[in-house]
């Protein structure tokens, strides 16, 4: 993509002014782009920065591996397979590696950060395999889930439910500030400043509705919130409410792209819903991280 | 603790699990004659799936009342706890099919665009009538084969019109590192609502997968911004099926199930999708099917649940539309080869709502997340739904209940 300088820069002197290009840069925590072993197992990392991790069998003691090495290569998620668990697992957003922050603290759960690589081009489909493993060994048999995600894990979540025909046991997905609606940030000239890696340009409005069909959630109940602490550059930008990042169509898995100032504008996809408030919270895109936690009192 | 139920490898005998369900409570109570009338209920569907047609009632006549397995069992189902209360209301019809409205955007125009108008930064002021707003978008997100791509490129000062100075356009192949091979340049012209070009997919040759497109747009003088668009192209050779265009429709089991015809080149894991009309073409249902297709002709099934149907109260005969799909490639990029989406709608027989089977859906899954549910229950750890807005208290013109 060819990016006019003088743009990029004068809306990064923007932000910076403001104090904001940290938070917006870290929407999905975990930065840069990074490598996956999805599709790699036994030699180096794939995707754009294909050599800095590696996914062979010496990584662990090289210290190397790609930080998906152990679920994608090796099946190990942290779950025990029909062993009766009880899991939470933790999906974070655009750019991110894995949860990378707080984990739930729920008496006779278990929480698990779900190591997705979500920072290439190939971000969506990486991440939504390597969401597979997990489910398949937390969320059947004698198991059961709740699984919490964030921003651009709301997608991941869409797409690997809307691709599998295996019935997790699931009770149901919250999702905070979730981009399963797509972003006008994203896909155009401003993905540079909407996240720090490849992934950020993929999620925009076309791009994400076309990629999985949102209304079949394969039966799993998903329930949002979202933020409406956006700024005013996004605010021109991105139709109706946004926390800085994604507007309220998305965050409230609203069937169109129509601005709206509610959570609970309808027609939302098959099985979504808002959770707690119409009208949403007074957080940016990354404080809206943990709110779904926080509001359970995990 | 109870395991699935249909996981032979960790599964007591069914009356020794209601013996040990018994001891430990009225919730295991409840949840033996669920699993009981569960059990009859998926070898029956097992059955009638096998292909033998249930005899369709006759048409026209008013359905039998909507039951539910707790009714029918004489179960209180307001005693259960509201985890599982919850759980069974919300699971009335099988995974992955539901209601269509007209306002369904997504399913009704599955393989439409959305972008808009949107404001240049660098144009920013207080008069809305001085901001430039430009949209770059094509007329649809996916093509299959030697689909041509329109594209369109429009360009407005508030809301009028506005004419670009120059436009310099190309398109480039993306694979899983980002652009690759050269730019491809491309010609916009004059045209209704802007300017127009079409694209030839034969040009980016066999590639699959995401293809570029770029705009750079002299908006004054000496000043430039830069648009891009992102779509995706299956190539003739990647196509891994073809519907064959053929629709036949069947009652089975109380639902009514549509079997598309296909001819797969490349066996794999497949999903397909459909859209149900009724007499007057109104939006009703929507469905899919996902699973394996080996190669050869086939009939995919498509379920349009009985339920559902009576639910919706519409009338027959139906049509079938939007029929699309995809073989599914997990873990890989590009994840998906395309299907040329079947054209056109394709009507059944002339079903009576009284034909359909007002059962709620009652799956083995289901049956296996009720026992789960229970079990937390009873070890006190049972996790309540997010709590909904009150809607009966908002307001707001653009909020309305789910």
């Amino acid at each position: 993509m060819r990016l006019r300088f003088g743009l990029i820069l004068s809306i990064c002197v923007l932000v910076f002014g403001l104090g904001l290009f940290a938070t917006a840069a870290t929407a999905g925590v975990g930065g840069d782009d990074a490598g996956t072993c999805v599709n790699t197992c036994g030699g180096y990392g794939g995707g754009n920065n294909a050599n800095s991790c590696y996914c062979d069998s010496s990584c662990s003691s090289y210290g190397d591996c790609c930080s998906d090495y152990q679920p994608v290569c090796n099946a190990n998620t942290g779950c025990s397979p029909n062993s009766g668990g009880r899991y939470i697992l933790h999906l974070g957003g655009m750019c991110s590696q894995g949860w990378d922050d707080t984990l739930a603290n729920k008496s006779g759960y278990t929480s698990i950060d779900v190591k997705a690589v979500q920072t290439n081009h190939s971000g969506l489909s990486d991440a939504s395999h390597t969401l597979g493993i997990y489910l398949d060994q937390c969320c059947t048999g004698s198991n059961l889930c709740y699984v919490v995600n964030y921003s651009g894990g709301d997608a991941v979540t869409g797409h690997r439910l809307a691709n599998t025909s295996t019935n997790y046991n699931i009770n149901w997905v919250g999702a905070s500030a979730g981009a399963g609606g797509g972003s006008a940030l994203s896909g155009n000239f401003l993905a540079d400043i909407f996240g720090p890696c490849d992934y950020s340009g993929h999620l925009g409005r076309s791009e994400v509705r076309n990629a999985y069909n949102h209304d079949d959630t394969n039966g799993e109940r998903i329930y949002h919130v979202g933020g409406y602490d956006g700024w005013w550059y996004t605010s021109w930008l991105l139709p109706g409410e946004d926390d800085g990042a994604v507007a309220y169509h998305s965050a409230g898995a609203v069937s169109s792209v129509t601005g709206t100032s509610s959570m609970c504008t309808s027609p939302k996809w098959t099985n979504h819903r808002a959770a707690w408030t119409c009208t949403g919270y007074n957080e940016d895109h990354y404080e809206m991280k943990d709110r779904f936690i926080q509001n359970l009192g995990w | 603790m109870a395991g699935a139920p249909d996981d032979a490898d960790h599964e007591p005998s069914g009356l020794s699990r209601v013996r040990r369900l018994a001891r430990v409570g009225w919730t295991a109570l409840a949840l033996a004659l669920v699993a009981l009338f569960a059990g009859l209920g998926w070898l029956a569907s097992l059955a009638s799936h096998s292909g033998d047609d249930a005899p369709a009632r006759p048409p026209d006549v008013a359905a039998p009342p909507p039951t539910n397995p707790m009714d029918r069992m004489g179960l209180d189902q307001n005693a259960l706890p509201p985890s599982v209360r919850a759980y069974l209301e919300d699971t009335l019809y099988p995974p992955g099919t539901g209601r269509l409205s007209p306002s369904s955007r997504d399913l009704l125009d599955p393989n439409g665009r959305y972008e808009d108008f949107r404001p240049i930064p660098e144009t920013f002021s207080q008069d809305p009538g001085e901001i430039m707003n430009v949209r770059l978008t094509s007329d649809r997100y996916y093509y299959e084969g030697a689909d041509p791509i329109e594209l369109s490129l429009a360009l407005r000062r508030g809301n009028e019109r506005s004419e670009p100075l120059s436009i310099d356009a190309g398109a480039t192949r993306e694979g899983r590192a980002g652009l690759e091979g050269s730019r491809m340049s491309l010609r916009f012209s004059l045209a209704d609502e802007g300017y127009a070009a079409t694209l030839d997919p034969a040009r980016f040759a066999d590639h699959h997968g995401p293809v570029v497109v770029d705009a750079r747009i002299e908006y004054a003088p000496g000043v430039f911004h830069d648009e891009m668009l992102r779509l995706f192209v299956t190539p003739e050779g990647m196509i891994p099926a073809r519907f064959t265009g053929r629709v036949e429709d069947t009652l089975v089991n109380g639902s009514l199930l549509v079997q598309v015809g296909i001819d797969v080149d490349q066996p794999g894991d497949y999903r397909v999708d459909a859209n149900l009309y009724d007499r007057l073409d109104r939006p009703i249902a929507f469905s899919a099917f996902k699973g394996p297709l080996h190669r050869g002709d086939r009939d995919v099934p498509i379920e349009f649940f009985g339920r559902l149907l009576i639910d919706s109260g519409a009338l027959g005969p139906f049509r079938v539309g939007e029929i699309r799909g995809y073989r599914f490639l997990d873990g890989r990029y590009p994840d998906r080869e395309r299907i040329p989406p079947l054209p056109g709608r394709y009507p059944t027989r002339d079903y009576g709502l009284a034909s359909f089977s007002p059962d709620e859906y009652m799956g083995p899954e289901k049956l296996r997340m009720v026992e789960l549910l229970l079990e937390d229950v009873e070890r006190g750890i049972a996790i309540d739904l997010p709590p909904t807005p009150d809607l009966s208290r908002i307001s707001s013109p653009d909020s309305a209940p789910r």
